[in-house]
């Protein structure tokens, strides 16, 4: 087992959040990040079809064919969020009308294909499992972030904050600061691996 | 050529086998899940309580529940012509009942309230369709929807309206309810007619609906 690529792929939902790094999945990170508990329940179902969703298209990565790769995917990704959707009908009925009309989109959300086609297609089933609970937790808790952050801001009175537009701007300036932590570590990274020190 | 001409062959069948295959596997595994994981019917508070609205027990939300005096109708136990709701409802139809109540007031009189559902523009729109023994319909209410226009009708009521009192004989056309209340989101006015046509079939076919019941 590679220690470090480990690592680096543990860290993956964090270093290359899909939500204020990569820019993935904007539609539900808009549209259901109004509510801390709503942002909860898509978060973790996004990751439940990232994981699985992963590990299968690396089981299946030596036996599909490039030439339809995309439609093999695309099936493999829509029988999880088909079941993630009959969960929910079935044992939480009262999230499942919150954000029901959201799990669907899942299937064409950008970071369970990207991470398909960018990770799992290329690796081993255990890393692609890893790589697919650090994008979904790191996407989970982008969401719910930004949820806590636009509650706090509607509930002090700016209705702004409820709108698309509201999201967006919150997006925007979470985005900047998470990207401005960021390049404080990696410039603290490099700067340890200049002095002779390991770094990530 | 020839070797080129039958690679591509060999290629495409590859392709179109292993997506064949994987589309089969996933059907399997969700018909699987598909049977484990339906949904129930069942009377919780909330159908009750809107039940308690459009078919008056007389009682409060709380004792008409706990009381019984709403409950869920086992048509395979009663003197119904239909035996079970999955006879009754059509494969593949966009409409179809998913239960029978029956609301009882404190001097035993019987309403009945069919739970049926029409597909609107997004999803099923979920009806609570009261009718009484004679089968004419008495009262209604929207159980459950997510139709995106649902705020273009201004005022529900005027659609219960273009229903309510009418025989559950009648066939409703959803331009005819939009002629008579001005509704203009047509899916979702379409939903609402298909979920009380199905709905009045079903209480045609229940056969004589007894209008009263000895209850201490």
């Amino acid at each position: 087992m590679d220690i470090k690529k480990v690592k680096e792929t543990a860290l993956g939902g964090l270093l290359n959040n899909p939500v204020f790094v990569l820019v993935l999945g904007m539609c539900p990170t808009i549209g259901m990040s109004t509510n801390v508990t709503n942002a909860l329940g898509l978060g973790l179902a996004t990751a439940f079809v990232l994981v699985f969703s992963n590990v299968f298209v690396s089981l299946l990565r030596k036996v599909i064919p490039d030439k339809v790769r995309l439609p093999s995917y695309i099936i493999i990704i829509a029988t999880f969020v088909t079941l993630v959707q009959l969960f929910l009908v079935k044992f939480l009925p009262s999230l499942n009308a919150s954000i029901g009309r959201f799990i669907p989109l899942i299937v064409v959300n950008c970071i369970i294909l990207g991470r398909a086609e960018a990770f799992a297609s290329k690796n081993g089933a255990g890393y692609a499992a890893l790589d697919g609970l650090s994008m979904g937790l790191g996407f989970t808790c982008s969401l719910v972030l930004l949820g806590a952050v636009r509650m706090a801001l509607i509930a002090a009175g700016f209705g702004i904050f409820e709108t698309a537009a509201g999201g967006f701007i919150t997006l925007g300036l979470m985005m900047a600061l998470f990207n401005y932590v960021l390049g404080l570590y990696r410039n603290h990274a490099k700067a340890k691996l200049l002095k002779g020190g390991s770094s990530l | 050529m020839i070797n080129r001409k039958s690679n591509t062959v060999k290629n495409t069948l590859k392709c179109v086998l292993v997506l064949g295959i994987i589309a089969v596997v996933c059907v399997a595994l969700l018909a699987v899940a598909n049977k484990f994981l339906q949904v129930e019917i069942m009377l919780d508070r909330a159908t009750s309580d809107m039940i308690n609205s459009i078919a008056p027990t007389g009682l409060d939300d709380e004792k008409a529940f706990n009381e019984r005096y709403i409950e869920m109708v086992d048509l395979s136990k009663g003197e119904y012509a239909i035996k079970s709701i999955d006879d009754f409802n059509e494969k593949g139809s966009n409409k179809k009942v998913r239960a029978l109540y029956k609301s009882k007031n404190s001097s035993g009189k019987i309403t009945y309230v069919v739970e049926s559902e029409g597909k609107g523009y997004v999803d099923a729109i979920v009806l609570l369709i009261a009718y009484d023994s004679q089968k004419n319909i008495t009262g209604m209410a929207v159980k459950s929807q997510m139709e995106s226009f649902w705020d273009h009708i201004s005022d529900i009521n005027t659609v219960y309206g273009a229903f309510i009192g009418t025989s559950a004989s009648a066939t409703h056309t959803s331009s005819q309810i939009a002629a008579s209340t001005g509704v203009t989101v047509k899916k979702t006015l379409a939903g609402i007619t298909d979920g009380v046509n199905v709905a009045n079939e079903f209480v045609l076919a229940l056969g004589d609906l007894p209008d009263a019941e000895g209850r201490a």
